[in-house]
């Protein structure tokens, strides 16, 4: 099929009426005389009728209508999405001005009733002490779509990362690189430098974020996971 | 312009569109659930930029945009376009894809047995051989009826790279569809 090679394309834009009219002169001439051109003419018409009845009577399901309607208002998103979002978000704290954390406090217990409390939803704090992160303070974090509490972690070489939490229904389970462990699934993402891993514990959506590597992270969404198990 | 206000206005302006929306995506995805989700993440989007909007464009070619570089750029990430050489440029990647198919066709085609499944899965399928923008740049032309200068602002390329795209992927496409299109009765014997 490969002779009258010249021709492919002009059939092709042909059968979608992009041809000057001299154009599509020249080329029915031809087609007149060239059996295998009148074969791919065929083949094309074919394909386009094919896939036109294919894709055009297809409708999206009613439901979705909804979700789309429900979506604008509470802007919710998936969990790629939301892991690439936050992974975003520290980048953009990092590059703000220093701005003091909103809580500085050794007790969980005290960290999490802070943040809960302007939140508006339970908010956890895992201990990632025998991970070999300390807690250095949290923060409330508001962006156009929503609010989120944050966490902050260090371990004594000076790595920071980020444990996000928002509400769970604010994330939707799809979209994503997926990685299971510990029959738990953890999501990746990253923007900016910033890698993150999110889950799904609890009533939360959890987004843990740091300049390491996805492997690393996930190593201490883990942790974190199987801390707030007990 | 209140928020409950521009909601409606981007419902009221976008939501004619999303059964086509739908379908597109449902031609990159293969599968309604991906594709329900890759529309929801549109109009998430979309609404997100409609402020940026400018009455006179192109509404639907910019809906279309969105999806498509939504899918190619975040839920699909990039992966078919690796795999075919995305490192490299576009004819090498073209090459690859007719070289895999030669080995393909040499090779003994259990799928050839199979019968089964609807129409529109085997379409997918042959669909599922091309990188999302070949896909898309015919998709356009067939399913749309897009005219190749429309087709070229959905897709941000030449209207040349458009009209190649769309020979060269139909050339794949109609190899993959000939079986097919036999034992629907398109076409007859051996041909």
């Amino acid at each position: 099929m490969a002779l009258c090679k010249n021709s492919l394309e002009k059939i092709s834009a042909y059968v979608d009426r992009e041809l000057s009219r001299s154009e599509a002169e020249a080329l029915e001439a031809h087609l007149s005389a060239c059996g295998l051109c009148r074969k791919v003419l065929r083949a094309t018409r074919m394909e386009k009728d094919l896939l036109k009845h294919t894709y055009s009577p297809m409708k999206a399901p009613a439901r979705l209508a909804k979700r789309i309607k429900a979506d604008i208002r509470e802007k919710s998103t998936t969990v790629g999405f939301y892991a690439y979002d936050i992974s975003h978000d520290a980048y953009l704290i990092e590059s703000l001005p220093q701005r003091p954390f909103d809580i500085v406090s050794a007790s969980i217990q005290e960290t999490a009733a802070f943040l809960s409390k302007f939140v508006g939803f339970p908010v956890h704090v895992p201990d990632l002490a025998y991970a070999g992160f300390g807690m250095k303070g949290g923060r409330l974090w508001h962006t156009v779509a929503r609010i989120s509490a944050l966490i902050v972690y260090e371990d004594a070489s000076g790595n920071a990362v980020s444990l996000f939490e928002i509400k769970k229904e604010r994330v939707r389970r799809s979209g994503a690189t997926e990685v299971v462990a510990d029959n738990k699934s953890f999501y990746l993402g990253k923007a900016y430098g910033y890698n993150g891993v999110v889950w799904l514990q609890r009533d939360v959506a959890f987004g843990l974020v740091g300049g390491l590597p996805h492997d690393k992270l996930l190593e201490i969404a883990r942790a974190a996971a199987a801390n707030l198990e007990q | 312009m209140p928020p409950h206000d521009k909601a409606k206005l981007f419902e009221k302006h976008t939501l004619p569109y999303l059964d086509p929306l739908y379908a597109y995506a449902h031609s990159l995805t293969g599968n309604g659930v991906e594709a329900e989700d890759l529309v929801q993440e549109t109009f998430l989007k979309a609404f997100r930029a409609f402020d940026s909007f400018k009455d006179g464009t192109n509404l639907k070619a910019w809906l279309f945009r969105i999806l498509k570089n939504t899918f190619i750029n975040e839920f699909h990430q990039k992966k078919r376009f690796e795999e075919f050489g995305g490192n490299g440029s576009e004819d090498e990647a073209y090459e690859k894809l007719i070289a895999a198919q030669k080995t393909e066709a040499a090779q003994p085609n259990v799928e050839k047995d199979v019968f089964g499944g609807s129409f529109g899965d085997e379409v997918a399928q042959a669909l599922d051989a091309l990188p999302p923008e070949f896909r898309t740049a015919i998709y356009m032309a067939d399913v749309e009826e897009m005219s190749y200068e429309e087709i070229a602002e959905v897709m941000e390329i030449p209207i040349g790279t458009v009209r190649s795209r769309i020979a060269r992927g139909r050339k794949i496409l109609q190899v993959r569809l000939r079986k097919y299109a036999k034992d629907a009765g398109y076409i007859k014997g051996g041909g």
